[in-house]
């Protein structure tokens, strides 16, 4: 199996002295290549630190967050900034699309900070759109002007631009109604399939997270329980083999 | 009470952003404040130095023509029934030598008449000696005020080295005249002498410059006005005091309208830096307002407690500001000053500006009430709109509709363009430059969104792909931005403007003055006309037969420049000589002269006039111009026009030396031009002239190159104080800005959050704030040029003929224009350092849950 993400023994720890409160405690995760992994549980459980963990917004308290093989801790902030550019892709509760870009900007923008421009930037933002069931006539407007299922997709093109091995989805589904919320679940999935993309989504929601493949549940930051299987075999490839980073010089 | 302090409560959490903008609108308030407090200080002092001359007198003799008046007159006025008291006056200007020279007012006053000297108010000055006796007994005796003593660091009994028209002479201090009424006239550069003393110092024995009359109490004064005039000669003035301080006050009117301009600039720098500070913090606030009117607060509640706390805020930095302004106001006071005394040759007081509460009401209350429209406006959009739609909308903001803009552009340049135009055969007009002037800031503002959408695109390539992104966003949404480049352009147009309007002055006069002031070297005193005092210096002519006795000097040519009071009107008197050679003047005299005008006039049988003199007083060729003279009023025919800058607004006539020996009696000199003979070299020449002259002058033998390039650097003393303002407003720029990008990276937390997670680096991040602080300059920048030198056109062809009477051609400064743009973009960039390490430092995990 190929390891994208691996958590040992993560704890993350805030505030100084005896106000210190534990947002994840002693957790260890793996994710491997092309699964799908549902993190659930209450607000306030530290599913949402533990996706900035992964990502490398912050960084543990004690324990290691490896990323494609790689000490999150140990990186700087060009390599750090590059893991979330290429490797990863992230999709937020609350979307965070530049309102004042328009649709295809804010795809494109990160397929220009990795090179992609002109024609073929274009062309492949037009193919992310459509695939995540944008209309054209939406593409030349501002993100500020769709609804909240349409500015998701729009989040979803944006993550898949640079077709990261590992897709971190918070909340997904929380802003939006439940047909919308659904289509964007099918959406995640689909990536998952078709490019065997790893997702880890965090979610409160049980119909969401019944997308996983496997369910981590999350109680005061600590795991309480994990159930399920990989539904879909992977690629052949060595046991532990981990998918590699690709450098920003790559 | 209540309200405040739950505007307080409001403003307490807030602190760190509102020390900002307390600081941003204090500076904007004290750029105002300084302005118009050295306007106003300049104004008083120079009504102050008026009314010493004129003393406590109703009635004043002067003479017409100007210069001076027989003091045995005064015997006569005493005679006059109704009159209580005359005393007679001799004025004059004195340089003080020194590694420093200064220009120094002298009074000559009869000391032994006790009357006179009440009537200056100056108490005894008798008393102010050790040895009264000594003092009247010495001719050189002299008082200084006791700041003047302190600057020079005199003590009494010393010996004064001096310059005077017969030449260089010494003055013994004889005691110090209190700092009061009289002490702070011309800025405290007084010295008094006996009447007799100061007619010897001027060499102007017997003179007097004015007799002051003091009229019996009851007396009516038109009447005694009336007996004056008929036992006084024809050539002289009997005028009412009063009438004379309106004419001073007149005749400043028009430089303090210019200078109070640019204080009006400087208000209206402080209205939108304080609205874009505080509307900055209030747009924020848009959705507190809705959940606030969720949980029942009512809203004519709402409006109040806003504008409570905007009061708080803006009257914190109005009670920084003010202070801040009087400290400013001491910097730039100096150089106005200077500006006023080359406008008008007189020395202007630049002494200690006192506060005073007409200016510093008016930029507090600017201060406040721009402050309070600030808040107003989001507080109208929150109480107008629906609870539901501001909860909704929570802290987004609308995107600017890209259509409109386009289309707004358009329509501004085009009307504007129009607009500016057709105004322009209406020029000279005050009304129509000013409405242009008006129309041209307006049109400024309203291009400023549609060039930050223009810039965007270049300014973000230069920077990288995150910047592109960045200056997108921002030109979409460009309110914060918008201010910032507001700001930036009125206050880099400001320079600009005026810096167009001094190499309009500086062009003019190289071009104007130099064309009839030609020859290769030039013989004047040492001492510098405007930016040091009052007046300039002249030497006796008897220096004109050295020169001119001096090997290798083929002709000298000398000239005289004096101010006729009624009419007014300069003259420039001239040798026949400088009328008759080629090589001292091109006189390039207007279509319609008389033929053979120019030796005409050198033959003393007429006289030239400049354009403003014709226009003033419809001197045409062919007609006689009636001069007022001290030898009676004589009339002389115009021989031609020529286009110069005048002495005076009003105009010169030009004529020649030896007719104004004759009708003044006046036989100084001003200035003196040489020509070198053939063979001779022009740098021995000199050397010799100067060594032939000796120190009986203070005299400098200068190239002609070298007196045009003084004219021109006069011209720019005189607009010194634009570099101050200049570095003021630079200021203001750099707080503005880092302000205006301080609040957009705040507004933007979230976004710039989301952005590192999707994976823009700090690099990234930073070169994108930057990038937006150079669109912002670039926008800014671009548009005070345009602006500025648009504004520089009205005011030069426009408001100056109008105001002043000189006719200037517009001579765009584009070095400085370019300066300016470089340094209030470096300013924006400056500005910007610190909100973009700001963004770059974001804890990314944070930022996303900034809301």
């Amino acid at each position: 199996m190929s390891l994208v993400v691996q958590l040992e023994n993560v704890t993350k720890e805030y505030g100084p002295g005896i106000a210190v409160s534990q947002a994840i405690v002693d957790v260890s995760i793996r994710v491997e290549e092309g699964e799908f992994v549902s993190v659930m549980g209450p607000s306030g459980c530290g599913k949402s630190t533990l996706l900035n963990l992964v990502a490398g917004l912050e960084f543990p308290s004690s324990g290691r967050v490896l990323v494609g093989g790689e000490d999150v801790a140990r990186m700087s902030d060009r390599e750090l900034s590059d893991l979330r550019l290429r490797y990863i892709g992230f999709i937020f509760q609350s979307f965070n699309l530049l309102p004042r870009l328009t649709v295809e900007q804010n795809v494109s923008w990160r397929l220009r900070l990795v090179g992609v421009t002109g024609r073929l930037a274009r062309d492949r933002t037009a193919a992310l759109l459509e695939r995540v069931g944008v209309p054209p006539s939406a593409w030349r407007r501002y993100a500020s002007e769709l609804s909240g299922g349409e500015q998701q997709r729009v989040a979803a093109a944006r993550a898949l631009a640079t077709e990261p091995k590992l897709l971190l989805a918070d909340e997904p589904t929380g802003n939006l109604d439940s047909a919308s919320g659904r289509k964007i679940l099918d959406l995640l999935r689909g990536m998952n399939e078709e490019r065997r993309m790893s997702v880890v989504m965090v979610t409160h929601d049980t119909f969401a997270g019944a997308y996983g493949h496997r369910t981590v549940r999350l109680k005061d930051g600590r795991i309480i329980h994990q159930a399920g299987e990989m539904a879909a075999p992977p690629a052949p490839k060595e046991e532990g083999q981990v998918v590699p980073l690709r450098r920003r010089s790559d | 009470m209540n309200a405040l302090l739950l505007a307080w409560s409001q403003v307490r959490p807030q602190l760190g952003q509102l020390l900002i903008a307390v600081a941003t609108i204090a500076l904007g308030v004290a750029l105002a404040a300084s302005m118009l407090l050295s306007n106003a200080s300049l104004r008083r002092g120079f009504e102050e130095s008026v009314d010493i001359l004129a003393g406590g007198a109703d009635l004043q003799v002067t003479s017409l023509g100007g210069g001076v008046i027989e003091e045995r007159l005064v015997e006569a006025v005493r005679g006059v029934p109704g009159v209580d008291v005359a005393a007679a006056l001799l004025v004059g200007t004195a340089y003080l030598e020194g590694s420093e020279p200064l220009a120094v007012r002298l009074i000559g006053v009869d000391m032994l008449d006790e009357s006179a000297t009440r009537l200056y108010r100056a108490g005894d000055p008798l008393a102010a000696m050790a040895d009264g006796l000594l003092f009247l007994n010495r001719p050189d005796s002299v008082l200084f005020t006791r700041s003047l003593a302190r600057r020079r660091g005199l003590e009494v009994g010393e010996v004064v080295p001096v310059e005077l028209p017969p030449g260089r002479g010494t003055w013994t201090l004889r005691g110090l005249l209190d700092d009061g009424v009289v002490g702070r006239a011309f800025g405290g550069r007084l010295a008094v002498m006996d009447l007799f003393g100061a007619q010897q110092a001027l060499g102007a024995p017997g003179g007097a410059s004015q007799i002051d009359v003091k009229l019996d109490p009851g007396a009516d004064p038109s009447v005694v006005g009336a007996r004056l005039r008929e036992v006084m000669p024809d050539h002289l003035a009997v005028a009412f005091v009063e009438d004379r301080r309106a004419k001073v006050r007149d005749s400043l009117a028009a430089f303090q309208v210019v200078l109070d301009l640019i204080g009006g600039m400087a208000l209206l720098l402080a209205v939108m830096v304080t609205g874009n500070r505080l509307s900055t913090l209030y747009q924020e606030r848009l959705w507190e307002m809705g959940v606030m009117r969720a949980l029942g607060i009512s809203r004519l509640k709402l409006v109040r407690d806003l504008l409570a706390e905007a009061f708080l805020v803006s009257l914190l930095a109005v009670a920084i500001g003010l202070p801040l302004g009087i400290g400013f106001a001491q910097v730039i006071v100096a150089p106005v000053a200077d500006s006023t005394s080359l406008n008008f040759k007189e020395a202007i007081a630049a002494s200690w500006v006192a506060p005073r509460t007409l200016p510093l009401a008016v930029a507090g209350a600017a201060g406040i009430l721009s402050a309070l429209l600030a808040a107003i406006v989001p507080a109208i959009v929150a109480v107008r709109r629906s609870v539901v739609s501001v909860l909704a909308k929570g802290r987004r903001r609308d995107v600017v509709d890209e259509a409109l803009v386009k289309r707004t552009a358009r329509w501004v340049v085009l009307i504007a363009a129009l607009g500016v135009w057709s105004m322009r055969p209406f020029l000279p007009n005050a009304v129509v430059a000013g409405l242009g002037m008006l129309l041209i800031a307006v049109a400024g503002a309203l291009l400023l969104t549609p060039l930050l959408r223009i810039v965007a695109e270049p300014v973000g390539r230069l920077f990288g792909v995150a910047a592109q992104i960045g200056v997108e966003d921002q030109s979409r949404l460009p309110s914060r931005a918008l201010g910032a480049a507001g700001v930036l352009m009125a206050g880099i147009a400001i320079p600009v403007w005026l810096a167009g309007v001094a190499d309009s002055f500086e062009d003019y006069v190289v071009e104007a003055v130099m064309k009839v002031r030609r020859g290769d070297l030039v013989v004047e005193s040492h001492f510098e006309l405007g930016a040091r005092g009052a007046g300039r210096p002249v030497f006796s002519d008897d220096v004109i037969d050295v020169i001119a006795g001096t090997a290798g000097v083929d002709a000298v040519g000398a000239a005289v420049i004096h101010k006729a009071v009624e009419p007014e009107m300069g003259i420039l008197a001239l040798d026949p000589v400088r009328l008759r050679r080629a090589e001292f003047g091109d006189w390039g005299l207007e279509p319609g002269a008389a033929p053979g005008a120019l030796e005409r006039v050198a033959r003393g049988e007429a006289i030239l006039v400049d354009t403003n003199l014709q226009e003033n007083y419809d001197a045409r060729v062919g007609k006689s111009l009636e001069l007022v003279t001290p030898s009676g009023t004589v009339a002389m025919p115009v021989a031609g026009v020529l286009r110069t800058i005048p002495i005076i607004p009003k105009g010169d006539v030009i004529l020649s030396r030896e007719v104004y020996r004759r009708l003044w009696k006046d036989d100084t000199v001003t200035r003196a031009f040489v020509l070198v003979s053939p063979g001779y070299s022009v740098d021995a020449v000199r050397e010799a002239v100067g060594s032939r002259l000796g120190d009986r002058h203070n005299l400098d033998v200068k190239t002609v190159g070298e007196l045009s390039e003084w004219f021109g650097s006069a011209v720019w003393s005189a607009f010194r104080f634009v570099r101050v303002f200049t570095g003021l407003i630079l200021v203001v720029v750099l707080f503005g800005c880092g302000d205006a990008l301080s609040a957009n990276v705040l507004e933007r937390t979230r976004e710039l959050g989301a952005l590192r997670a999707l994976g823009m680096s700090r690099g990234q991040i930073r070169r994108m704030i930057l990038a937006q602080a150079l669109a912002i300059g670039v926008t800014g920048s671009g548009l005070a040029i345009v602006v500025g030198l648009a504004m520089g056109f009205a005011f030069t062809e426009g408001l100056v003929p109008a105001l002043l009477g000189w006719e200037l051609a517009f001579h765009p400064s584009l070095g400085v224009a370019l300066l300016g743009a470089v340094l209030g973009t470096l300013a924006c960039i400056l500005g910007a350092a610190i909100p973009a390490e700001r963004a770059a430092r974001f804890s990314p995990a944070l930022a996303l849950r900034y809301d």
